[in-house]
């Protein structure tokens, strides 16, 4: 399995450690030869010059063997460590591909641990299965060849030995394989726990939530800690079986031995037998070690198989949704949508129900209505995060589905409601994605001019280069909201949709942002989507959204004379906001 | 305005490698009599081995007797296998025994390490924590207690196993032939010291790699935390390019970690080989001298394989010391981050708050130097609604955060009834405050457990707080 991810230079560097291995059992064998030349020396009472030449003789070849083997060693780390960093990336690359819902189907937590905790179990397990699998055979090919030929009993004896070993291993890797399976998801709720933990740390505090959110991870925590305990009750027998085998397998060739000799009546035919016992019982037992070596790799492969398979089903993976191949539109800057219906997948109801409306360059698009009534879902549908349920969605008078991914997202700016901050400076976060080469500082200061953000962004110590923290932690929830701004300004695209992004501004910054816009962005179509009239009342077309359903769409002035609901809403904000 | 790194986030020196072993040791607290009675099993093991070679000699002698045609002692011989079979069954059990309970205890360390690290997220301040990297912090939790939990028992188990197999075998060459003996353990003993060198040198590249894991899953999270703007920015192309970076350092540090753990079973199957040359040629040179006689060299030899086995296990598990021990610094550096102040002796002020809030002179910044709250005072009477307005980032949410002690003023007070927030436990603090916070923050898990965090509210009760929001049409 994990073969298929290797690649060429690998299986070269693969060839070449199995021949410094070989090289390195061979001259690990010669020593003692160097040695029997000794001593038949010094039997026969002859000079220390013999002596001396075989030293010099074993010093070499335990240097060549060093030498050997560290090349080995070295070729060994170096496939498995090519080859998880080869998963790693190839895991990036799949789940760049992916949509929410792709994500949502792993989850980020389970992302996560797969791509590092996961991938290192692979990478410990071939590190060392790759050295045993060239020497173990070696081992046992060369014990077989020199007890080859003797009596059938003992054979089988060191056959039923190897089955025995192989069985229980069998067993014990089949039961504790699901354990295993266990352990990685439970391991994937650690990582979910210490995000969660992390992240609503003010939420746990206010609340003195402390002990109830100890309480979960607990769970978590001991639940892994029985997961594993299972896994060393189940493995147990692997630890002792093979040297208790080594044993009992002696004795069972003992004991055939004496069977054989007291059977056979003739004398010469005994010392034969007597003499193949003891070497039988010797090479047997090299046999069982190249299996134990085997054995120690096989009690790390279950852990290592669920994890493999586990960044498998993320590589192999289809994606919910198809890329288009198309990069170009028709008119740009337009955006329509003709009797689209959305459904959650898995949600009881429409998000959606039949919409039609249509908005051309450079104008305003404003979308209002209560919490819930799908404003979101329209953003969504148009950066085809999701794919409408029935109708089409166009923009610059293509279906969205046609283009590709990329050549799409180039045509929309999008300004999500929450304000997503990355770790890194003011420019990094303003002047971010595919266009950031082709702007300057001249145009991410005018971006946050724009955005209402240059003043407080100007009185930071260090200006763009001032470090903002991991999601904005030092920036008020305003500020967080304009910095986002300011990147969808930068970007400079058709189409820029603002989600609800002025949610965290006052009055006053609300209104020049969105003069501000209009002057700077004339020939931009802007998608703004919000909860108060005030913020959308200058819009070219204001859609108004309320269970998935166009209730009304027109202009300020239409919709108060039309839509009960605008109506509604405007008079429930109006008298709050002339006071 | 670089944001000052937390003083852990810097941390990558200590190779006090006996230190690190020391404390995981200490942790691993109750559990360590575990580690005792394997060790203790496993000696009575090896020691119940030793005797298998008599009874061993006496088949192979009752055998022997039954060749060249004479009395073959079935009965004798099947006495030996009976003796033999239960002795390895003996040794067997007390063997898996050991196998079980030396790992446990580095399972239930494992799961001590987790807990606490978790706990230590409610005694961190607010303003530490924030500067963290969720991606790292989590890659401790798991990666790191991972792999100490792997080994760490085992490993400790296997050093003092052979730390004692070490001093039996010299102490036996010694009293066999003391000027052999010193002859034999000198390669031993140099072998020993490169590989030292070679350890003091592997750990660095360890830490280096639990590190870049950090950085890997910092990378990951804070990917798919923003995916809805790295998406829809095209921003993919310069993850890629971030993660390539990062993934290459990790394949760096990795493949050097591993080679030079992979070194040092080697270096000391070299030195093994040269202890027996060296005893192969120094020996025969006094055999031909007549100072000992050659079944002394056939004994050295045997020794000095005895000697170099544990040798090899010392190594072994000194060498994987060198990763748990990178990992173990870095769930300790988080344990001992600092702390808020232990609130214990604070007296206990449960009783009715009536409500009297008051600001006075109250001075704020969240990082040295940048005040944002200038003297800020306010007096507000029990029952009383107060709204702050303000333009954005002007500290509305600071002065809600101060309130709610999530951090300290830096000057002036805030006092409820009179008594100066500082003076009552946070846990209080919060008890006498509700707050809504700006973000929204929701865990997986029933709607009731979002809205109770576990404490026992009536039906009722949570059916009038969903009516009160609007969101019982959803629920």
């Amino acid at each position: 399995m994990i073969v298929k991810y290797l690649g060429k230079k690998e299986w070269a560097l693969f060839v070449l450690s199995v021949l410094f291995i070989f090289a390195q059992v061979y001259l690990d064998l010669k020593i003692p030869e160097y040695m029997s030349d000794i001593t038949l020396a010094l039997e026969n009472g002859e000079s220390s010059n013999v002596i001396v030449r075989s030293g010099v003789g074993m010093v070499v070849c335990a240097l060549l063997s060093l030498v050997a083997s560290l090349s080995a060693g070295y070729l060994t780390a170096r496939i498995s460590t090519t080859l998880s960093r080869r998963l790693r990336l190839m895991m990036l690359d799949q789940v760049n591909g992916f949509s929410p819902e792709d994500v949502d189907h792993f989850t980020v937590a389970s992302l996560i641990t797969r791509s590092t905790n996961d991938i290192t179990q692979i990478q410990q397990f071939v590190g060392r299965a790759l050295q045993v699998i060239v020497k173990s055979p070696i081992m046992a090919a060369w014990a077989i060849l020199k007890i080859s030929g003797s009596s059938w009993e003992w054979t089988a004896a060191t056959a039923v030995g190897v089955i025995i070993l192989f069985g229980v291993m069998l067993v014990v890797i089949r039961l504790s394989m699901r354990h295993f399976r266990k352990i990685q998801e439970l391991t994937d709720s650690v990582n979910r726990e210490t995000r969660n933990g992390i992240n609503g740390v003010r939420v746990v505090r206010a609340y003195n939530a402390e002990e109830f959110q100890a309480q979960r991870f607990d769970w978590t925590s001991e639940e892994l800690l029985r997961s594993n305990l299972s896994v060393l009750r189940i493995m147990f027998p692997m630890y002792t079986i093979s040297s208790a085998m080594t044993n009992f397998l002696t004795l069972a060739i003992y004991w055939i031995g004496a069977a054989l000799i007291s059977a056979t009546g003739d004398v010469d035919e005994q010392m034969v037998l007597f003499s193949d016992m003891i070497v039988f019982s010797s090479y047997a037992i090299q046999v069982l070690r190249a299996f134990m070596l085997v054995s120690e790799i096989l009690r790390m492969y279950p852990r290592a198989s669920v994890s493999l398979n586990r960044v498998k089903e993320v590589i192999d993976h289809q994606p919910r949704m198809r890329e288009g191949s198309e990069e170009e539109g028709g008119p740009a800057g337009t955006v329509e949508f003709r009797n689209v219906s959305f459904r959650y997948p898995g949600a009881g109801g429409d998000a959606l129900k039949d919409v039609s409306f249509k908005v051309g360059k450079g104008q305003t698009l404003a979308i209002i209505g209560p919490t819930g009534s799908g404003k979101t879902t329209l953003a969504k549908l148009m950066l085809r995060i999701y794919d409408a349920g029935s109708g089409e969605v166009l923009v610059d008078g293509k279906e969205v589905g046609r283009y590709r991914r990329e050549a799409l997202t180039s045509r929309i700016s999008y300004v999500p409601q929450r304000s997503i901050i990355f770790t890194g400076t003011v420019r990094d976060n303003v002047n971010y994605g595919d266009t950031s080469d082709l702007r300057d500082d001249g145009d991410v200061w005018r971006a946050l001019e724009v955005a209402q953000a240059a003043d407080f962004v100007r009185v930071m110590p260090d200006g763009l280069d001032s470090q903002i923290s991991q999601q904005g932690k030092n920036l008020s929830g305003g500020q967080r909201q304009r910095i986002s701004i300011a990147r969808g300004v930068c970007r400079r695209s058709e189409i820029l949709i603002l989600d609800d992004s002025f949610s965290a501004l006052d009055f006053k910054t609300d209104k020049r942002l969105r003069s501000a816009l209009k002057k700077e962005l004339k020939d931009t179509t802007v998608v703004m989507i919000a909860q108060r009239i005030g913020t959308i009342m200058d819009a070219d077309v204001i859609v108004v959204l309320d269970e998935g359903k166009v209730v009304g769409i027109g202009t300020h002035k239409e919709l108060m004379r039309d839509c009960a609901l605008y109506r509604d809403i405007a008079i429930s904000q109006m008298t709050e906001g002339t006071i | 305005m670089s944001a000052p790194q937390p003083r852990w986030a810097k941390y990558d020196k200590s190779d006090d490698l006996l230190g690190t072993t020391l404390r995981i040791f200490r942790y691993i607290g109750k559990y360590r009599y575990r580690i005792y009675a394997g060790i203790a099993l496993s000696m009575i093991a090896s020691m119940a081995t030793l005797i298998a070679p008599q009874y061993h000699k006496t088949m192979t002698d009752l055998i022997s007797d039954g060749v060249g045609g004479g009395y073959m002692d079935m009965k004798g011989i099947l006495g030996c296998v009976a003796v033999l079979a239960a002795l390895y069954s003996v040794v067997a059990v007390l063997r898996s025994i050991s196998a079980i309970l030396i790992p446990s205890a580095s399972e239930h360390n494992g799961n001590m390490m987790r807990k606490d690290l978790n706990r230590k997220i409610s005694r961190i301040p607010l303003g530490f924590l924030d500067r963290l990297k969720i991606g790292d912090v989590m890659s401790r939790f798991t990666n790191d207690t991972d792999s100490i939990r792997r080994q760490s028992a085992d490993s400790i188990a296997n050093m003092l196993v052979a730390l004692t197999m070490i001093v039996g075998s010299l102490a036996m060459m010694l009293y066999t032939e003391w000027r052999l003996a010193i002859v034999a353990v000198i390669p031993a003993l140099c072998g020993f010291f490169v590989v030292m060198l070679i350890v003091r040198r592997s750990k660095k590249y360890f830490v280096r790699q639990a590190r870049d894991l950090g950085k890997i899953n910092t990378l990951i999270e804070e990917t798919y935390y923003g995916i809805d703007v790295v998406d829809a920015y095209n921003g993919k192309g310069k993850v890629r390019g971030e993660f390539v970076k990062v993934n290459d350092d990790l394949y760096s540090s990795a493949l050097k970690a591993r080679f030079l753990s992979s070194m040092m079973p080697q270096i000391m199957g070299f030195i093994s080989n040269i202890g027996y040359v060296v005893v192969c040629v120094a020996g025969s040179m006094m055999v031909l001298d007549g100072s000992i006689g050659y079944g002394v060299i056939v004994a050295f030899i045997i020794y000095v394989k005895e000697f170099g086995d544990p040798l090899e296990r010392l190594s072994n598990s000194i060498s994987s010391l060198q990763s748990i021990a990178a990992s173990a610094e870095r769930v300790f550096e988080f344990l001992d981050a600092p702390e808020m102040e232990d609130e214990s002796r604070k007296p206990d002020v449960s009783e009715a708050v009536r409500g009297k809030v008051e600001f006075r002179d109250v001075r704020f910044s969240y990082e040295p130097g940048k005040e944002v709250i200038h003297g800020f005072s306010l007096t507000v009477e029990p029952g009383q609604k107060v709204a702050i307005v303000g333009p954005t980032g002007s500290g509305k949410t600071t002065i809600a955060n101060l309130l709610m002690r999530f951090y300290e003023t830096d000057s002036g007070d805030i006092t409820v009834d009179g008594i100066s927030l500082r003076d009552i436990r946070r846990p209080q603090v919060h008890e006498m405050f509700c707050m809504v916070l700006q973000d929204t923050w929701l865990f997986n898990g029933s709607i009731r457990d979002n809205l109770t965090f576990g404490r026992d509210y009536s039906d009722d009760a949570l059916d009038a707080a969903c009516e009160a929001v609007g969101i019982c049409g959803f629920v």
